[in-house]
């Protein structure tokens, strides 16, 4: 049972990922970005990780896709098309993407996970928020507070490149 | 709680200072100098160089195992605080040519220098990914910074579009580490890889996050920012891509290699070569036509790039030693030949190679920087980049991959074909105009301490090498 | 665990349902009769002028929407702080005030930059 919701999640997500790069109208494929965000979501709903799935759906689905439609309707998108600007290069973009998801499905089909699978029971995971903290807040102490270090560079980072300096 | 200051007290150092640049910018009157920010960066940086070497002799893990302050992080936050030091002398002397936001400039170098500080001490993929971004993102901002150009924006966005990707490939990569072991730490990823076969799932991984680093480095495959990036991007910031994050690069590759995948070396050999030898031919090959002197030395570095790679396929102390005194001598050379750049471009407002000729008649010194800085690049004796690649090749040697080493050897003569063209155009050729170049008397004396640093490592490295295999030995400790 | 979703599921298909019957129904049931002035976007009573999709677009919108990702990524991370804080303690509240501390420092730089002023 919990196999078929994720193939019809795995299998939504991907055809609205391909759906995100093949459609020529950028607003439609940010809302197929949103499609596919959601579909993530929903995996790790699944993953027992109900934690990351309101993450996903925080952030992603609600402050990228802000960012994104934004940016879309900042560019001048009447006249411009993305198309123009592919040199012929797509022929050998599917050969690169052809010979990955080979090398990957070699891999895959040859090899085993040897590694024990999660360490928590079910029944720890309910208090999946409780178990993300207590990593997040020892253990990963590090990169958390290299996070806000990019996130103020991030910061500085937006005001310098797209506002003017007041005289 | 796990937490031992004294470890990462250089880093406390440089976060501060950067703030303290941004704090002192705000309140400094609007479209004024800024170059005392830049001045307060290079203290910062000294302080912190001097923390480092007073607590050199405290070593170990902090932070629950994921940061870690060993001999080699030691060696490489120096280096890249020397670095900042040059870049931020090098970003004061550019500082009219950035129109706005003067200050947040020098900041973010600063932040540049943080996150590879943190790239250096990362024992973990999660700390390693974090820091790598952070790095990431900074060097994004400071790409496209003279906004006003496009050169630059396409800079910018062109190492955007290729660093997303490649950092895409480096977190897939390190989830199939993370299926295959069941630990991001590198010290115990090694102690469950020790004994194992390889597996699937494990060489996906390898494949997937060697290609990722490929970014940081600038090798093939994921190579082709370079040049455009280099050209386009103002001279500091391409001195600091070109010195600073090859070398963060090249810290996380050696930790990733040697210390978490050191157990299933006979595995990657051929994989580091082939990407090594690629790049060799590719990066020396193409700088020939080049007529940008930035640009060239995109294609310069890529190939420095792919001599670096042979010191990880060799796998060996000697081999990470020899890698370590590489970015030792190509940190000097690098920053030489930028700072005479970005001399020789507030006076003549050109990049071109055309533009150097007879340089030799116009200011004695830039073109001796040149012909230094250059030569050592090429690894002409008895200069410190001679050493570097000699060691390098002996690397391989001594790990029986001769092929390697001839494509090696053959590589280091057509470099010195391309960097003779530049140096012909610089001594041999008359010059258009005949006015001498001004230098200031703080910049004669850094290109002159800069060319010394060079000739010394040529002409004496037995203290220096001797220090780097040493400190190389940390890497190998796990196994 | 997984069964407490099952709400959410349903909920889902329901909206789904709903939105696509109401579509359809709308489609065969409604009468049609379109002419340029009902088709055309209804801007305060005036003549539009241009397309929607040209980009007349303020670039201030996009330093909010950025500024508003920091600081959204930033009360996520308080959420797991807030529930495991008495369990670690201490610890747990200095690297917060650090982490808030820094991005107060954007706040204020953002603030002192004139990136919240709408002008």
């Amino acid at each position: 049972m919990e196999l078929i919701f994720f193939y019809i999640f795995a299998i939504v997500a991907l055809a609205s990922a391909i759906a995100v790069i093949s459609i020529r109208n950028p607003v439609h494929s940010a809302i197929f970005l949103m499609v596919c965000f959601l579909q993530v979501a929903a995996l790790f709903v699944l993953l027992r990780s109900p934690f990351l799935a309101a993450v996903q759906i925080f952030v992603y689905v609600g402050a990228v896709m802000v960012l994104f439609l934004f940016a879309v309707l900042i560019l001048d998108l009447g006249r411009e098309r993305f198309g123009e600007y592919l040199h012929h290069q797509s022929p050998i973009a599917i050969i690169v993407v052809v010979g990955l998801i080979f090398v990957i499905g070699l891999g895959l089909a040859r090899g085993k996970l040897d590694a024990p699978l999660g360490k928590y029971t079910e029944a720890e995971l309910v208090k999946n928020i409780e178990v993300t903290g207590e990593l997040l807040y020892t253990k990963y102490v590090f990169p958390f507070e290299v996070i806000s270090l990019l996130l103020l560079v991030a910061m500085v980072g937006a005001i310098v490149l797209v506002m003017k300096e007041r005289k | 709680m796990d937490v031992n200051i004294k470890l990462f007290l250089p880093e406390i150092f440089i976060t501060l200072f950067a703030f303290v640049i941004i704090g002192i910018d705000l309140v400094m009157p609007k479209g004024s100098e800024r170059k005392h920010l830049a001045r307060l960066g290079i203290i910062g940086s000294l302080a912190a160089i001097n923390v480092l070497i007073i607590n050199s002799g405290v070593t170990g893990t902090t932070l629950f195992g994921l940061f870690i302050q060993d001999g080699v992080s030691i060696f490489f936050k120096v280096l890249f605080l020397l670095t900042g030091i040059v870049i931020l002398y090098m970003a004061m002397l550019y500082e009219e040519k950035v129109k706005n936001f003067k200050g947040e400039f020098y900041a973010l170098i600063l932040f540049a220098v943080l996150a590879m500080m943190f790239m250096a001490s990362s024992n973990d993929f999660i700390s390693l990914y974090v820091s790598l971004e952070f790095l990431a993102v900074t060097l994004y901002i400071l790409a496209c910074y003279t906004k006003e150009e496009s050169a630059s924006v396409e800079a910018g966005l062109k190492y955007l579009i290729t660093g997303a990707l490649a950092s895409g490939f480096l977190l897939y990569g390190i989830t199939y580490l993370y299926g295959a072991t069941g630990s991001t730490e590198f010290t115990s990823i090694s102690r469950i890889l020790t004994g194992k076969e390889m597996s699937g799932f494990l060489a996906i991984g390898l494949i997937l996050v060697v290609t990722g680093l490929t970014f940081k480095i600038a090798s093939i495959p994921f190579h082709v920012w370079a040049p455009d990036v280099y050209q386009g991007a103002p001279t500091p910031v391409t001195a600091l891509l070109a010195a600073g994050s090859k070398a963060a690069g090249f810290v996380i590759l050696m930790r990733v290699m040697f210390t978490a995948l050191g157990s299933i070396k006979p595995q990657w050999v051929l994989f580091i070569s082939v990407i090594s030898a690629s790049t060799l031919l590719l990066g020396n090959l193409a700088a020939m036509p080049q007529k940008n002197i930035k640009r060239m030395l995109a294609y310069a570095g890529i190939g420095s790039a792919g001599y670096l790679l042979m010191g990880i396929a060799a796998g060996s102390v000697l081999g990470s030693g020899s890698v370590m005194f590489y970015l030792l001598a190509y940190l000097f050379a690098i920053s030489g030949t930028f700072l005479a750049i970005v001399i020789f471009y507030n006076s003549e407002g050109s990049d071109s190679i055309d533009a150097y000729a007879g340089l030799s008649r116009r200011s004695p010194l830039l073109a001796a920087t040149l012909f230094i800085g250059l030569l050592s690049l090429a690894g002409v004796p008895p200069l410190g980049g001679f050493i570097a690649k000699l060691y390098l090749i002996a690397a391989v040697v001594k790990e029986g991959l001769m092929w390697l080493a001839v494509v090696g050897v053959l590589m280091a003569i057509a470099a010195m074909y391309y960097f003779l063209l530049v140096i012909k155009r610089v001594y041999l050729l008359p010059p258009k105009v005949n006015l001498p170049i001004k230098i200031g008397t703080v910049d004669t004396a850094l290109l002159y301490s800069i060319n010394i640093a060079t000739l010394i490592l040529g002409i004496y490295p037995g203290p220096f090498t001797d220090w780097v295999m040493e400190i190389a030995k940390v890497l190998f400790r796990g196994n | 665990m997984l069964l407490s979703y099952l709400p959410v599921i349903i909920m889902f298909g329901f909206v789904l349902f709903l939105a696509s019957a109401v579509l359809f129904v709308n489609k065969v049931v409604g009468p049609k009769n379109p002419y340029k002035e009902k088709l055309s976007p209804w801007e305060c009573g005036m003549e539009p002028i241009g397309d929607a999709d040209t980009g007349h677009f303020r670039v201030h919108f996009f330093v909010i929407a950025i500024l508003f990702i920091v600081f959204d990524v930033e009360t996520l991370f308080l959420f797991p702080w807030a529930v495991v804080l008495k369990k670690i303690g201490l610890f747990a509240f200095v690297e917060m005030f650090i982490f808030i501390f820094i991005l107060a420092i954007g706040l204020v730089y953002a603030w002192a930059k004139g990136a919240l002023e709408w002008v």
